[in-house]
């Protein structure tokens, strides 16, 4: 929705200012890839037709860069280390990709790279930056050289030929939702056990008025399970909802209200997903309709417990449905803000009444302790968005884990 | 309450982006549009989204950038809320952008139903020294639904080495020649 002019850097990225050793490249011809298929070295000292930078706890970035580097172009910035080659554990120094950077400014002796991930600060990153050189080698690191290929030759013996360091570069595929943009895989969910908990007991309540007296109430108790392996999320627990509906009047009376009332227990589960979570779950119970069931589907992008956007549809069968986008940032490790909007006709009404409505709140989560969270949502909620006919929305969820 | 509340938490977690932006058609259809999302993990973003003027609305916004190549992006953002005199509603905007350095070539769609659909493309030029150009060409028919209006739009912006950035626009067009308008937008953040 950015209608004006936008940053060159997408989204989520930040401003290094790369300001030490010989930050401007030389002019080269150095492609903008990784350079995987460089010739084997034991001395692999900086190319000298890449930028090098120096970073202030020693570390050695890269720009591979054909330059002179123009702000707005857009390179790839490699981290220099050492690690043992795979093959016969010789300390080999290569480059590993740390991510897209983006030259914003180009002044004496200084380049500033906008970098987008994976150097912004979340977990991945950190570990890229503070990798010991003996660590293993990752998926993302590669020695300068690789294995010779046996091709059969002519004459029916073999003859080994070495990929040519001119061999152009592998082209990236999609990146998938669970890495980021240095091809580091995000985990999922049981990389990232909340607090070493892994079942909680959750308690939520709260009312979601509308501005004309058929606002609905809703209470639920469940039991949450983090499993080690498996989805991500599995959740169990009963509901009570307490409304109020409109109806059609018979007689002199053109309309009245009647209660909307309905219990029912439920089912959640979570794909153990962190970049893209599907989400699903079954209900059954009676209400003022009879018996009936209902059903969850949904969307989540981000760790359920950290910053994450999550889209929800729930049905409760005759008694309506409701769409809600739930978004919060991980402001603290144990605090989190967040905006949520809700859609649907729940509880429907009998007649012809407006259906829809919608109410916005403001959601706060905090972790007061290891084993206890707590959260809170205020907001506003009705037909038509004037604040006249608005009704109230409060909610909240106590969560203990152990 | 939620803006306050997005804006401690964007300034927590450090990216952040805010714009208010006001499109005028000479007439009727006259818009303000006021946008704050919070950045934060990879390519995600939260925010509340406000429009004033012939349809006022209210609704909450969650975006999400892929990087399908080296070079080529793109974003999907999903909002839902409320719009007066419509009701609920819930709309989207997807987008791409591809890097073609020193330009980027951009082009996004959206719509919302109640409010309209709205389409854009134009490029990024960076001039150097962090400042860059941005030219837009627009075809919408926001806030109110109406018929589609062209607006040509010309935006400059700044990326300060602290990651500081901000952008003014000026964009005029309309649905005709005899009904068009000015716009102005304004947009600050910071990325991280």
């Amino acid at each position: 929705m950015s209608r004006t002019a936008c940053p060159p850097i997408p989204l989520a990225a930040t401003v290094i200012a790369l300001a030490a050793g010989p930050a401007v490249a030389a002019p080269s011809t150095a492609p903008d890839t990784a350079p995987v298929s460089a010739p084997p070295t034991e001395d692999v000292s900086p190319s000298p037709t890449a930028s090098e930078v120096l970073l202030a706890d020693g570390a050695r970035l890269i720009v591979a860069a054909a330059a002179p580097l123009w702000p707005g172009e857009r390179r790839s910035v490699y981290l220099a280390e050492a690690r043992p080659d795979p093959r016969d554990g010789s300390l080999v120094e290569g480059w590993r990709y740390a991510g897209d950077g983006r030259v914003v400014w180009v002044g004496e002796g200084v380049v500033e790279l906008a970098l987008a991930y994976p150097l912004a600060g979340d977990a991945a990153t950190s570990a890229i930056l503070r990798a010991p050189l003996d660590a293993a080698p990752t998926a993302v690191w590669m020695p300068q050289a690789p294995p010779p290929v046996e091709v059969p030759a002519a004459d029916g013996l073999t003859a080994p030929e070495v990929q040519s360091a001119e061999a152009p570069p592998r082209r990236e595929g999609p990146r998938a939702f669970g890495r980021d943009r240095g091809g580091v895989a995000l985990g999922d969910v049981h990389d990232a056990p909340f607090y070493g908990r892994g079942a909680a007991l959750r308690v939520t309540g709260g009312y979601a008025g509308d501005g004309f007296d058929s606002g609905l109430g809703l209470g639920t108790a469940s039991w949450r399970v983090r499993p080690a392996r498996g989805p991500g999320l599995v959740e169990v627990g009963v509901e009570g909802l307490w409304g109020q509906r409109w109806l059609e009047g018979e007689g002199t009376e053109s309309y009245g209200l009647e209660p909307a009332v309905a219990y029912r227990v439920w089912s959640r589960v979570d794909s153990p997903g962190v970049g893209l979570a599907v989400i699903g779950g079954l209900g059954a119970g009676v209400g003022a309709e009879g018996l009936g069931v209902s059903g969850l589907v949904g969307l989540r992008s981000g760790h359920p417990d950290a910053t994450r956007v999550e889209v929800l549809y729930e049905a409760r069968g005759g008694l309506g449905g409701r769409l809600s986008l739930d978004g919060r940032v991980a402001v603290r490790d144990a605090l989190r803000v967040g905006a949520r909007s809700r859609v649907g006709d729940l509880p429907r009404h009998d007649g012809a009444f407006r259906q829809l409505r919608a109410d916005g709140a403001a959601v706060l989560a905090a972790d007061l302790g290891s084993s206890l969270t707590l959260e809170l949502a205020a907001g506003a909620g009705g037909y038509d968005l004037l604040w006249a006919d608005a009704g109230f929305v409060a909610d909240g969820a106590l969560e203990v884990r152990w | 309450m939620n803006a306050l509340l997005m804006m401690i938490g964007a300034a927590w977690a450090g990216g952040f982006s805010a714009e208010v932006a006001y499109t005028s058609a000479y007439g009727p259809d006259a818009y303000g549009v006021s946008h704050l999302q919070a950045a934060h993990g990879p390519d995600l973003e939260i925010g509340v989204l406000g429009v004033g003027g012939t349809q006022p609305g209210l609704l909450a916004t969650a975006a999400r950038t892929l990087a399908l190549t080296e070079r080529f992006e793109v974003r999907g953002e999903l909002q839902v809320g409320m719009l007066r005199a419509f009701g609920p509603s819930l709309g989207f905007d997807a987008g791409c952008r591809l890097s073609l350095a020193p330009l980027d070539v951009v082009a996004e769609v959206g719509a919302l139903p109640g409010m309209g659909a709205r389409g854009a493309a134009g490029v990024d030029a960076p001039l150097g020294g962090g400042w860059g150009l941005s030219p837009r060409l627009r075809l919408e028919t926001w806030a109110g639904d109406r018929d589609p209006a062209l607006r040509a739009a010309l935006g400059a912006r700044h990326v300060g080495p602290s990651g500081w950035w901000f952008g003014l626009e000026a964009s005029a067009g309309g649905r005709d020649v005899l009904h068009m308008g000015p716009g102005v937008a304004a947009s600050f953040g910071r990325m991280r």
